[in-house]
């Protein structure tokens, strides 16, 4: 049963991320496709008589430049998401992982408004986890925090240690805010936090919902 | 011709202004809905080309939104997915508009761009 709802829950989850990623990577490009066609009618212009303006033309080149680097950041972001199914269970830096859940997720928090940060404690130890369901147990986090939002438009991601586990999870910023707790744990959430294996919480007041990991096992 | 183009992404939305221009046709841009409604206050459009997918909102409530203002103002919908979804969305809500997806061909766009602009009425209209 909780396998089931993790692989169905799961492949919802991969084929989000996968449209938002290839939405940013459309966007790049067409950034990339204006920059190329200007600079062609700019060349255009010059072969009618127009004088043409060479640190425009290095501006633009430095501009494609800049767009190739962020789709190669996307492409990377992508690439760690891709193998996050590869092993059941994995060791994983805290701060890294955080990071690659925000990249995956800031343009769909974008979209209804929010913006998402990642704080992590200083000397966090790595952490042995499943990888894919706790990407998928903190975006199920940040759709719920979004769906039950009023005023407050910033999340943050964190990471910290709390009685010798690591506590990681979501909050609203400003914390007062709160956060929804109707229907929590939900059975997504249970079942994706059965095949993690740890602890979840939620406190509401606090505008928090997290999840307990132990350092030493998952 | 008077065109509003509205899209998040700045550079994109600035490249393909100066693009228009160039071609003849007066072109403005916004990078939100406020930007654009303030623009849609101050100044009157034929055609208004938008961007689907926004923070905030989206394009067919900016459109909404922009109808309120300027009831004769055509929309032309532009989006990164070019998915079904999408293009039932628009042909649901506006079947008088029309839709690219993005990389777009310059040329393709000033035909579209005239095309809705030359439709006579809306739905709503």
């Amino acid at each position: 049963m909780t396998r089931n709802v993790v692989e169905s829950v799961g492949l919802v989850f991969f084929g989000k991320m996968s449209a938002s990623i290839s939405h940013e990577l459309k966007n790049v490009l067409a950034i990339i496709n204006e920059n190329a066609g200007l600079t062609e009618d700019l060349i255009a212009l010059a072969g009618k008589g127009r004088t043409l303006d060479v640190s425009r033309i290095k501006s633009l080149a430095a501009k494609v430049k800049d767009q190739v680097k962020r789709g190669d950041d996307i492409v990377k972001t992508m690439n760690k998401f891709a193998h996050s199914v590869d092993r059941e269970k994995a060791s994983i830096i805290p701060i890294e992982f955080l990071d690659l859940v925000a990249a995956l997720s800031r343009r769909l928090a974008s979209t209804k408004g929010f913006e998402l940060d990642v704080f992590c404690d200083k000397g966090l130890p790595e952490v042995i986890t499943s990888p894919f369901p706790l990407e998928n147990l903190l975006w199920l986090f940040i759709e719920r925090a979004i769906s039950g939002a009023g005023g407050g438009r910033k999340l943050v991601l964190f990471a910290e240690e709390s009685g010798g586990k690591v506590r990681l999870g979501l909050r609203r910023s400003p914390s007062q805010l709160g956060i929804a707790d109707q229907g929590f744990p939900d059975e997504r959430e249970q079942c994706l936090a059965e095949a993690v294996g740890g602890e979840i919480g939620i406190d509401s007041e606090k505008g928090e919902i997290f999840f307990l990991l132990s350092k030493a096992s998952g | 011709m008077r065109v509003l183009l509205v899209d998040d992404e700045e550079e994109f939305v600035v490249t393909l202004t100066e693009r228009l221009g160039l071609r003849g046709l007066d072109a403005d841009y916004a990078t939100s809905a406020e930007d654009a409604l303030a623009k849609a206050e101050k100044n009157s459009y034929d055609v208004a080309v938008l961007d689907m997918r926004m923070p905030k909102m989206g394009g067919l409530a900016i459109r909404n939104a922009l109808k309120g203002r300027q009831p004769d103002m055509k929309f032309l919908f532009l989006t990164g997915y070019g998915s079904e979804e999408d293009f039932n969305l628009v042909v649901s809500q506006d079947g008088d508009s029309a839709y690219l997806v993005k990389p777009i061909d310059i040329t393709t766009l000033i035909a579209k761009i005239k095309e809705v602009s030359d439709r006579k009425g809306g739905r709503d209209d």
